[in-house]
Protein backbone atom coordinates (compact mmCIF):
# COMPACT_ATOMS: atom_id res chain seq x y z
CA UNK A 1 0.00 0.00 0.00
CA UNK A 2 2.72 2.37 1.00
CA UNK A 3 4.71 1.55 -2.08
CA UNK A 4 1.85 2.53 -4.34
CA UNK A 5 1.76 5.92 -2.63
CA UNK A 6 5.40 6.42 -3.38
CA UNK A 7 4.94 5.23 -6.95
CA UNK A 8 2.19 7.76 -7.53
CA UNK A 9 4.22 10.49 -5.90
CA UNK A 10 7.21 9.63 -8.00
CA UNK A 11 5.22 9.93 -11.22
CA UNK A 12 4.07 13.40 -10.23
CA UNK A 13 7.59 14.65 -10.62
CA UNK A 14 8.36 13.28 -14.05
CA UNK A 15 10.05 16.16 -15.79
CA UNK A 16 7.66 16.66 -18.67
CA UNK A 17 6.09 19.78 -20.09
CA UNK A 18 2.35 19.34 -19.95
CA UNK A 19 -0.07 22.19 -19.53
CA UNK A 20 -2.27 19.98 -17.38
CA UNK A 21 0.52 19.76 -14.82
CA UNK A 22 0.74 23.52 -14.54
CA UNK A 23 0.76 24.58 -10.87
CA UNK A 24 -0.68 27.98 -10.16
CA UNK A 25 1.43 30.13 -7.89
CA UNK A 26 0.43 33.69 -7.05
CA UNK A 27 3.45 35.49 -8.37
CA UNK A 28 3.72 33.29 -11.44
CA UNK A 29 0.01 33.71 -12.10
CA UNK A 30 0.49 37.46 -12.27
CA UNK A 31 3.28 37.01 -14.76
CA UNK A 32 1.17 34.65 -16.83
CA UNK A 33 -1.67 37.12 -16.86
CA UNK A 34 0.62 39.88 -18.04
CA UNK A 35 1.81 37.59 -20.85
CA UNK A 36 -1.76 36.93 -21.89
CA UNK A 37 -2.51 40.62 -21.87
CA UNK A 38 0.61 41.40 -23.87
CA UNK A 39 -0.54 39.10 -26.66
CA UNK A 40 -3.69 41.15 -27.00
CA UNK A 41 -1.67 44.34 -27.43
CA UNK A 42 -0.48 45.41 -30.87
CA UNK A 43 3.02 44.24 -30.19
CA UNK A 44 5.42 42.83 -32.71
CA UNK A 45 7.36 40.66 -30.35
CA UNK A 46 7.35 39.44 -26.77
CA UNK A 47 10.45 38.08 -25.13
CA UNK A 48 10.10 35.53 -22.39
CA UNK A 49 13.39 34.67 -20.78
CA UNK A 50 14.82 33.03 -17.71
CA UNK A 51 17.31 30.47 -16.50
CA UNK A 52 16.80 26.81 -17.45
CA UNK A 53 14.22 25.14 -15.27
CA UNK A 54 12.24 28.26 -14.40
CA UNK A 55 9.10 27.14 -16.23
CA UNK A 56 9.30 28.96 -19.58
CA UNK A 57 8.28 25.96 -21.64
CA UNK A 58 5.46 25.24 -19.23
CA UNK A 59 4.34 28.84 -19.64
CA UNK A 60 4.20 28.55 -23.39
CA UNK A 61 2.42 25.25 -23.14
CA UNK A 62 -0.13 26.70 -20.76
CA UNK A 63 -0.61 29.75 -22.96
CA UNK A 64 -1.18 27.64 -26.03
CA UNK A 65 -3.56 25.42 -24.12
CA UNK A 66 -5.58 28.39 -22.87
CA UNK A 67 -5.77 30.37 -26.11
CA UNK A 68 -5.73 27.90 -28.98
CA UNK A 69 -9.52 27.66 -29.06
CA UNK A 70 -9.99 31.44 -29.07
CA UNK A 71 -7.37 32.52 -31.56
CA UNK A 72 -4.73 31.35 -33.97
CA UNK A 73 -1.77 30.44 -31.84
CA UNK A 74 0.99 28.07 -32.83
CA UNK A 75 3.52 26.52 -30.49
CA UNK A 76 6.87 25.22 -31.67
CA UNK A 77 8.50 23.45 -28.73
CA UNK A 78 11.59 22.42 -30.60
CA UNK A 79 13.30 24.86 -32.92
CA UNK A 80 13.12 24.32 -36.66
CA UNK A 81 16.72 24.95 -37.50
CA UNK A 82 16.46 24.63 -41.25
CA UNK A 83 15.21 27.89 -42.73
CA UNK A 84 13.35 26.23 -45.58
CA UNK A 85 11.60 23.90 -43.23
CA UNK A 86 10.81 26.81 -40.95
CA UNK A 87 8.95 28.73 -43.65
CA UNK A 88 7.24 25.62 -45.00
CA UNK A 89 6.03 24.69 -41.51
CA UNK A 90 4.68 28.18 -40.86
CA UNK A 91 3.04 28.29 -44.27
CA UNK A 92 1.34 25.00 -43.69
CA UNK A 93 0.26 25.65 -40.09
CA UNK A 94 -0.85 29.28 -40.46
CA UNK A 95 -1.99 29.59 -44.07
CA UNK A 96 -2.71 25.96 -44.81
CA UNK A 97 -0.40 26.05 -47.78
CA UNK A 98 1.67 23.00 -48.53
CA UNK A 99 4.93 23.29 -50.36
CA UNK A 100 6.65 20.20 -51.66
CA UNK A 101 9.75 22.01 -52.84
CA UNK A 102 11.83 24.58 -51.04
CA UNK A 103 10.40 27.81 -49.75
CA UNK A 104 12.62 30.79 -49.18
CA UNK A 105 12.05 33.95 -47.23
CA UNK A 106 10.93 36.08 -50.17
CA UNK A 107 8.35 33.52 -51.23
CA UNK A 108 7.11 33.23 -47.70
CA UNK A 109 6.81 37.02 -47.39
CA UNK A 110 4.62 37.06 -50.48
CA UNK A 111 2.38 34.45 -48.93
CA UNK A 112 2.18 36.48 -45.76
CA UNK A 113 1.28 39.68 -47.62
CA UNK A 114 -1.17 37.96 -49.94
CA UNK A 115 -3.02 35.86 -47.39
CA UNK A 116 -3.59 38.43 -44.70
CA UNK A 117 -5.71 37.16 -41.84
CA UNK A 118 -8.00 39.38 -39.82
CA UNK A 119 -6.68 38.10 -36.59
CA UNK A 120 -2.94 38.23 -36.23
CA UNK A 121 -1.59 34.74 -35.61
CA UNK A 122 0.69 34.29 -32.61
CA UNK A 123 3.75 32.13 -33.01
CA UNK A 124 5.35 30.75 -29.88
CA UNK A 125 8.98 29.84 -30.42
CA UNK A 126 10.61 27.87 -27.61
CA UNK A 127 14.39 27.44 -27.29
CA UNK A 128 14.87 30.38 -29.61
CA UNK A 129 18.52 30.65 -28.60
CA UNK A 130 19.13 27.72 -30.97
CA UNK A 131 17.95 29.63 -34.04
CA UNK A 132 20.69 31.01 -36.23
CA UNK A 133 21.37 34.71 -36.42
CA UNK A 134 20.19 34.82 -40.03
CA UNK A 135 16.91 33.19 -39.15
CA UNK A 136 16.46 35.49 -36.20
CA UNK A 137 16.84 38.43 -38.59
CA UNK A 138 14.15 36.95 -40.81
CA UNK A 139 11.87 36.56 -37.81
CA UNK A 140 12.49 40.22 -37.00
CA UNK A 141 11.49 41.21 -40.52
CA UNK A 142 8.38 39.06 -40.35
CA UNK A 143 7.34 40.74 -37.11
CA UNK A 144 7.83 44.13 -38.77
CA UNK A 145 5.05 43.30 -41.23
CA UNK A 146 2.66 43.11 -38.24
CA UNK A 147 0.99 40.20 -39.89
CA UNK A 148 2.63 37.78 -37.48
CA UNK A 149 3.27 38.12 -33.75
CA UNK A 150 6.09 36.26 -32.11
CA UNK A 151 6.61 35.17 -28.53
CA UNK A 152 10.27 34.26 -28.24
CA UNK A 153 11.52 32.16 -25.38
CA UNK A 154 15.18 32.28 -24.49
CA UNK A 155 17.40 30.85 -21.85
CA UNK A 156 18.84 33.66 -19.84
CA UNK A 157 22.56 33.31 -19.92
CA UNK A 158 25.05 36.12 -20.23
CA UNK A 159 25.58 35.48 -23.93
CA UNK A 160 21.98 34.84 -24.88
CA UNK A 161 20.81 37.87 -23.02
CA UNK A 162 23.08 39.97 -25.13
CA UNK A 163 21.90 38.29 -28.32
CA UNK A 164 18.30 38.94 -27.48
CA UNK A 165 18.93 42.57 -26.82
CA UNK A 166 21.04 43.06 -29.90
CA UNK A 167 18.48 41.54 -32.21
CA UNK A 168 15.32 42.83 -30.77
CA UNK A 169 16.09 45.91 -28.82
CA UNK A 170 13.67 48.16 -30.61
CA UNK A 171 11.19 45.51 -31.55
CA UNK A 172 10.56 43.90 -28.22
CA UNK A 173 7.68 45.72 -26.66
CA UNK A 174 7.34 43.40 -23.77
CA UNK A 175 9.91 41.36 -21.87
CA UNK A 176 8.95 38.93 -19.21
CA UNK A 177 11.47 37.25 -16.97
CA UNK A 178 10.83 34.04 -15.13
CA UNK A 179 12.90 33.21 -12.08
CA UNK A 180 13.27 30.36 -9.66
CA UNK A 181 10.67 29.79 -6.99
CA UNK A 182 11.08 31.23 -3.51
CA UNK A 183 11.08 28.91 -0.52
CA UNK A 184 7.40 29.38 0.19
CA UNK A 185 6.52 29.02 -3.50
CA UNK A 186 8.52 25.82 -3.66
CA UNK A 187 6.58 24.35 -0.76
CA UNK A 188 3.29 25.28 -2.43
CA UNK A 189 4.55 23.87 -5.74
CA UNK A 190 5.50 20.50 -4.24
CA UNK A 191 2.38 20.11 -2.15
CA UNK A 192 0.01 21.29 -4.87
CA UNK A 193 1.54 18.93 -7.40
CA UNK A 194 1.14 16.00 -5.02
CA UNK A 195 -2.38 16.94 -3.96
CA UNK A 196 -3.43 17.36 -7.57
CA UNK A 197 -2.60 13.68 -7.99
CA UNK A 198 -4.31 12.76 -4.72
CA UNK A 199 -1.02 12.07 -2.93
CA UNK A 200 -2.15 13.74 0.26
CA UNK A 201 -0.09 11.54 2.59
CA UNK A 202 3.18 12.31 0.93
CA UNK A 203 2.23 15.97 0.58
CA UNK A 204 1.90 16.16 4.36
CA UNK A 205 5.30 14.54 4.87
CA UNK A 206 7.04 17.65 3.64
CA UNK A 207 7.94 19.78 6.64
CA UNK A 208 9.53 23.20 6.63
CA UNK A 209 12.84 21.57 7.44
CA UNK A 210 12.71 19.32 4.40
CA UNK A 211 11.55 22.18 2.18
CA UNK A 212 14.45 24.29 3.46
CA UNK A 213 16.86 21.53 2.53
CA UNK A 214 15.30 21.04 -0.90
CA UNK A 215 15.43 24.79 -1.50
CA UNK A 216 19.04 24.90 -0.40
CA UNK A 217 19.89 22.19 -2.91
CA UNK A 218 17.78 23.31 -5.87
CA UNK A 219 17.62 27.08 -5.26
CA UNK A 220 13.95 26.90 -6.21
CA UNK A 221 14.60 25.58 -9.71
CA UNK A 222 11.58 23.60 -10.87
CA UNK A 223 13.46 21.18 -13.06
CA UNK A 224 16.02 20.35 -10.39
CA UNK A 225 13.23 19.98 -7.86
CA UNK A 226 11.35 17.57 -10.10
CA UNK A 227 14.46 15.47 -10.65
CA UNK A 228 15.32 15.49 -6.96
CA UNK A 229 11.89 14.47 -5.79
CA UNK A 230 11.54 11.83 -8.48
CA UNK A 231 14.75 10.23 -7.20
CA UNK A 232 13.64 10.72 -3.60
CA UNK A 233 10.48 8.71 -4.09
CA UNK A 234 12.42 6.12 -6.01
CA UNK A 235 14.59 5.67 -2.94
CA UNK A 236 11.53 5.40 -0.73
CA UNK A 237 10.25 2.64 -2.97
CA UNK A 238 13.55 0.75 -2.72
CA UNK A 239 13.77 1.17 1.07
CA UNK A 240 10.22 -0.05 1.39
CA UNK A 241 10.88 -3.08 -0.77
CA UNK A 242 14.01 -3.93 1.21
CA UNK A 243 12.10 -3.59 4.47
CA UNK A 244 14.38 -0.77 5.54
CA UNK A 245 11.56 1.68 5.79
CA UNK A 246 11.45 1.42 9.55
CA UNK A 247 14.92 2.96 9.73
CA UNK A 248 13.44 6.14 8.38
CA UNK A 249 11.04 8.41 10.15
CA UNK A 250 7.84 7.41 8.43
CA UNK A 251 5.79 10.54 9.05
CA UNK A 252 8.22 13.09 7.62
CA UNK A 253 10.49 13.18 4.61
CA UNK A 254 13.95 11.98 5.56
CA UNK A 255 16.68 14.55 5.09
CA UNK A 256 19.10 11.72 4.62
CA UNK A 257 17.17 10.50 1.59
CA UNK A 258 16.92 14.02 0.23
CA UNK A 259 20.68 14.32 0.45
CA UNK A 260 21.16 10.90 -1.11
CA UNK A 261 18.87 11.94 -3.97
CA UNK A 262 20.85 15.12 -4.37
CA UNK A 263 24.07 13.13 -4.59
CA UNK A 264 22.52 10.94 -7.29
CA UNK A 265 21.17 13.85 -9.33
CA UNK A 266 24.42 15.77 -9.05
CA UNK A 267 23.12 18.55 -6.83
CA UNK A 268 25.63 17.48 -4.17
CA UNK A 269 29.16 16.56 -5.13
CA UNK A 270 30.12 13.95 -2.58
CA UNK B 1 17.97 1.37 -10.81
CA UNK B 2 19.58 3.20 -7.93
CA UNK B 3 22.52 1.64 -6.11
CA UNK B 4 21.39 2.36 -2.58
CA UNK B 5 24.44 0.97 -0.81
CA UNK B 6 26.80 3.04 -2.86
CA UNK B 7 24.61 6.08 -2.34
CA UNK B 8 24.64 5.51 1.41
CA UNK B 9 28.42 5.35 1.43
CA UNK B 10 28.63 8.51 -0.62
CA UNK B 11 26.19 10.15 1.75
CA UNK B 12 28.29 9.14 4.74
CA UNK B 13 31.39 10.61 3.15
CA UNK B 14 29.50 13.77 2.36
CA UNK B 15 28.29 14.10 5.96
CA UNK B 16 31.78 13.63 7.35
CA UNK B 17 33.13 16.25 4.98
CA UNK B 18 30.36 18.65 5.86
CA UNK B 19 31.12 18.37 9.59
CA UNK B 20 34.85 18.98 9.17
CA UNK B 21 34.56 22.78 8.88
CA UNK B 22 32.28 22.85 11.92
CA UNK B 23 34.77 20.73 13.83
CA UNK B 24 37.61 22.98 12.82
CA UNK B 25 35.70 26.06 13.92
CA UNK B 26 34.78 24.49 17.27
CA UNK B 27 38.34 23.33 17.94
CA UNK B 28 39.77 26.71 16.92
CA UNK B 29 37.32 28.55 19.14
CA UNK B 30 38.10 26.30 22.08
CA UNK B 31 41.84 26.75 21.53
CA UNK B 32 41.47 30.51 21.40
CA UNK B 33 39.42 30.49 24.58
CA UNK B 34 41.97 28.29 26.34
CA UNK B 35 44.86 30.51 25.22
CA UNK B 36 43.02 33.64 26.32
CA UNK B 37 42.23 32.11 29.69
CA UNK B 38 45.82 31.04 30.06
CA UNK B 39 47.12 34.52 29.31
CA UNK B 40 44.52 36.13 31.50
CA UNK B 41 45.43 33.91 34.42
CA UNK B 42 49.11 34.28 33.81
CA UNK B 43 48.72 38.07 33.87
CA UNK B 44 47.11 37.87 37.28
CA UNK B 45 49.81 35.55 38.50
CA UNK B 46 52.74 37.37 36.95
CA UNK B 47 52.51 40.39 39.27
CA UNK B 48 54.37 38.49 41.89
CA UNK B 49 57.64 37.92 40.13
CA UNK B 50 60.02 36.39 42.54
CA UNK B 51 63.70 36.92 43.07
CA UNK B 52 65.25 33.80 44.45
CA UNK B 53 67.29 34.79 47.43
CA UNK B 54 67.91 31.88 49.72
CA UNK B 55 70.49 33.70 51.81
CA UNK B 56 68.38 36.81 51.99
CA UNK B 57 65.57 34.79 53.41
CA UNK B 58 67.55 33.88 56.45
CA UNK B 59 69.28 37.22 57.01
CA UNK B 60 66.30 39.36 56.32
CA UNK B 61 64.12 37.31 58.59
CA UNK B 62 66.63 37.64 61.35
CA UNK B 63 66.90 41.39 60.92
CA UNK B 64 63.21 41.76 60.64
CA UNK B 65 62.65 40.01 63.90
CA UNK B 66 64.78 42.64 65.53
CA UNK B 67 63.19 45.58 63.86
CA UNK B 68 59.66 44.35 64.23
CA UNK B 69 59.77 45.34 67.83
CA UNK B 70 60.28 48.94 66.85
CA UNK B 71 58.41 49.07 63.65
CA UNK B 72 54.92 48.04 62.88
CA UNK B 73 54.28 45.56 60.15
CA UNK B 74 54.60 45.08 57.30
CA UNK B 75 58.29 44.54 57.78
CA UNK B 76 58.83 40.85 57.72
CA UNK B 77 60.22 39.20 54.70
CA UNK B 78 60.15 35.66 55.83
CA UNK B 79 60.15 34.05 52.45
CA UNK B 80 62.32 34.72 49.47
CA UNK B 81 61.42 37.42 47.06
CA UNK B 82 61.66 36.34 43.52
CA UNK B 83 62.12 38.08 40.28
CA UNK B 84 60.78 36.47 37.21
CA UNK B 85 61.14 37.59 33.71
CA UNK B 86 58.28 35.97 31.97
CA UNK B 87 57.58 35.72 28.35
CA UNK B 88 55.39 38.78 28.54
CA UNK B 89 58.48 40.71 29.67
CA UNK B 90 56.92 41.87 32.87
CA UNK B 91 59.08 42.04 35.90
CA UNK B 92 57.69 42.69 39.29
CA UNK B 93 59.17 42.42 42.72
CA UNK B 94 56.91 40.92 45.31
CA UNK B 95 57.14 40.42 48.98
CA UNK B 96 56.31 37.19 50.71
CA UNK B 97 52.84 36.00 51.38
CA UNK B 98 53.30 36.60 55.09
CA UNK B 99 54.37 40.11 54.37
CA UNK B 100 51.26 40.76 52.40
CA UNK B 101 49.06 39.29 55.10
CA UNK B 102 50.71 41.35 57.75
CA UNK B 103 50.60 44.43 55.64
CA UNK B 104 46.94 44.08 55.12
CA UNK B 105 46.40 43.85 58.82
CA UNK B 106 48.15 47.13 59.40
CA UNK B 107 45.95 49.68 60.93
CA UNK B 108 48.39 52.02 62.60
CA UNK B 109 51.12 53.76 60.78
CA UNK B 110 54.65 52.66 61.67
CA UNK B 111 56.47 54.35 64.48
CA UNK B 112 59.76 55.64 63.46
CA UNK B 113 62.80 56.34 65.52
CA UNK B 114 63.66 59.94 65.77
CA UNK B 115 67.20 61.19 65.57
CA UNK B 116 67.98 64.79 65.45
CA UNK B 117 70.74 64.27 62.96
CA UNK B 118 68.56 62.34 60.70
CA UNK B 119 65.90 64.91 60.87
CA UNK B 120 68.05 67.35 59.05
CA UNK B 121 68.60 65.07 56.14
CA UNK B 122 65.13 63.75 56.07
CA UNK B 123 63.75 67.21 56.28
CA UNK B 124 65.82 68.15 53.31
CA UNK B 125 64.60 65.11 51.58
CA UNK B 126 61.09 65.62 52.75
CA UNK B 127 60.82 69.07 51.34
CA UNK B 128 61.40 67.99 47.86
CA UNK B 129 59.05 65.07 47.85
CA UNK B 130 56.42 67.09 49.63
CA UNK B 131 56.73 69.72 47.00
CA UNK B 132 56.57 67.04 44.44
CA UNK B 133 53.50 65.61 46.04
CA UNK B 134 51.90 68.96 45.93
CA UNK B 135 52.81 69.73 42.41
CA UNK B 136 52.37 66.43 40.68
CA UNK B 137 49.02 66.19 39.00
CA UNK B 138 48.72 62.56 39.94
CA UNK B 139 48.40 63.32 43.58
CA UNK B 140 45.71 65.82 42.86
CA UNK B 141 44.02 63.18 40.79
CA UNK B 142 43.86 60.91 43.78
CA UNK B 143 41.69 63.30 45.70
CA UNK B 144 40.25 65.53 43.06
CA UNK B 145 37.74 67.01 45.38
CA UNK B 146 40.18 67.76 48.23
CA UNK B 147 42.67 70.54 48.14
CA UNK B 148 46.14 69.61 49.24
CA UNK B 149 47.71 71.97 51.69
CA UNK B 150 51.25 71.61 52.82
CA UNK B 151 52.25 72.66 56.24
CA UNK B 152 55.59 72.38 57.85
CA UNK B 153 55.18 69.84 60.58
CA UNK B 154 57.13 67.18 62.25
CA UNK B 155 58.48 64.71 59.72
CA UNK B 156 56.92 61.78 61.50
CA UNK B 157 53.51 63.30 61.22
CA UNK B 158 54.09 64.07 57.58
CA UNK B 159 55.02 60.50 56.92
CA UNK B 160 52.07 59.21 58.88
CA UNK B 161 49.76 61.30 56.77
CA UNK B 162 51.35 60.00 53.60
CA UNK B 163 51.10 56.42 54.81
CA UNK B 164 47.43 56.85 55.69
CA UNK B 165 46.77 58.37 52.31
CA UNK B 166 48.53 55.50 50.63
CA UNK B 167 46.51 52.97 52.59
CA UNK B 168 43.35 54.64 51.33
CA UNK B 169 44.34 55.21 47.76
CA UNK B 170 46.99 52.56 47.01
CA UNK B 171 48.81 55.10 44.89
CA UNK B 172 52.27 53.76 43.95
CA UNK B 173 53.65 57.28 43.84
CA UNK B 174 52.94 57.58 47.53
CA UNK B 175 54.42 54.21 48.40
CA UNK B 176 57.54 55.10 46.44
CA UNK B 177 57.81 58.34 48.36
CA UNK B 178 57.45 56.42 51.61
CA UNK B 179 60.14 53.99 50.48
CA UNK B 180 62.48 56.82 49.64
CA UNK B 181 61.67 58.54 52.91
CA UNK B 182 62.48 55.46 54.91
CA UNK B 183 65.64 55.00 52.91
CA UNK B 184 66.72 58.51 53.72
CA UNK B 185 65.99 57.81 57.35
CA UNK B 186 68.19 54.72 57.08
CA UNK B 187 65.19 52.50 57.70
CA UNK B 188 66.35 50.18 54.96
CA UNK B 189 64.00 47.40 55.85
CA UNK B 190 60.98 49.63 55.54
CA UNK B 191 62.40 51.13 52.40
CA UNK B 192 62.83 47.66 50.96
CA UNK B 193 59.25 46.71 51.85
CA UNK B 194 57.66 49.83 50.46
CA UNK B 195 59.72 49.50 47.31
CA UNK B 196 58.25 46.02 46.96
CA UNK B 197 54.73 47.33 47.49
CA UNK B 198 55.28 50.00 44.86
CA UNK B 199 56.55 47.44 42.41
CA UNK B 200 53.60 45.20 43.03
CA UNK B 201 51.19 47.97 42.19
CA UNK B 202 53.12 49.13 39.14
CA UNK B 203 56.21 47.27 38.01
CA UNK B 204 57.21 49.96 35.54
CA UNK B 205 58.28 52.49 38.18
CA UNK B 206 62.01 52.71 37.87
CA UNK B 207 62.37 54.34 41.27
CA UNK B 208 61.01 51.29 43.06
CA UNK B 209 63.71 49.13 41.50
CA UNK B 210 66.44 51.57 42.46
CA UNK B 211 65.30 52.00 46.04
CA UNK B 212 64.89 48.27 46.38
CA UNK B 213 68.41 47.60 45.12
CA UNK B 214 69.94 50.32 47.26
CA UNK B 215 68.14 49.02 50.34
CA UNK B 216 69.44 45.54 49.62
CA UNK B 217 72.99 46.83 49.40
CA UNK B 218 72.53 48.64 52.67
CA UNK B 219 71.18 45.46 54.18
CA UNK B 220 74.33 43.71 53.08
CA UNK B 221 72.85 41.87 50.14
CA UNK B 222 75.03 43.28 47.44
CA UNK B 223 74.98 40.22 45.21
CA UNK B 224 71.26 40.01 45.25
CA UNK B 225 70.99 43.71 44.56
CA UNK B 226 73.26 43.32 41.55
CA UNK B 227 71.27 40.35 40.29
CA UNK B 228 68.06 42.33 40.54
CA UNK B 229 69.59 45.31 38.83
CA UNK B 230 71.02 43.22 36.01
CA UNK B 231 67.70 41.60 35.31
CA UNK B 232 65.92 44.94 35.43
CA UNK B 233 68.50 46.43 33.06
CA UNK B 234 68.01 43.53 30.63
CA UNK B 235 64.29 44.08 30.76
CA UNK B 236 64.14 47.85 30.58
CA UNK B 237 67.55 49.12 29.54
CA UNK B 238 67.40 51.73 32.31
CA UNK B 239 70.36 54.08 32.39
CA UNK B 240 69.91 54.92 36.04
CA UNK B 241 69.94 51.26 36.90
CA UNK B 242 73.14 50.83 34.94
CA UNK B 243 74.74 53.73 36.76
CA UNK B 244 73.71 52.32 40.12
CA UNK B 245 74.98 48.89 39.16
CA UNK B 246 78.36 50.34 38.20
CA UNK B 247 78.54 52.28 41.43
CA UNK B 248 77.75 49.18 43.44
CA UNK B 249 80.26 47.11 41.51
CA UNK B 250 83.00 49.72 41.84
CA UNK B 251 82.32 50.16 45.52
CA UNK B 252 81.34 53.75 45.08
CA UNK B 253 77.97 52.89 46.52
CA UNK B 254 78.04 50.83 49.66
Amino acid sequence: MQNSIFHSSKDVFIDAVDAKDYVQLDRVSNIYQSLKNAIKKPLKMILLYGKPGTGKSMFLSKLHDDLHEQQKIFLYKTPILDENEFYKTLAQDIYNIKYSGSLNFTQFMKIVERDSITETPVILLDEAQLYSDALMEKIRLLSDTRTLKFVIVLHKTEKEDLIAKAHFQTRIWETIELSNASKSELKIYIQKKLMKSNCFDTANMFTNKSINLIYKLTHGNYRDTNKLLYTLFELYIIYNENNNFKKLHSSVISNKLIEMSAIHTGLIHA
Amino acid sequence: MLNVEELEQQWLRYKIKSYIPHGVIVISSLSIIVVLLFFFNSDINTTPHNIEQNSLKEDVSQREQKTIQNTTPPTKVTTPVHLHVEESKKMVLTPSIDFIKEYKEVKKPPQIKHEEEEQKKPSQVINKPLVKVEETPKTTAIEPKETITIQRKDSQEDLDIIIRRFQKTNNPELSLFIAKKYYSMKEYKEAYNYALITNKINNNIEGSWLVFSKALVKLGKKKIALKVLNQYIDYSGSNKAEILRDEITSGKFR
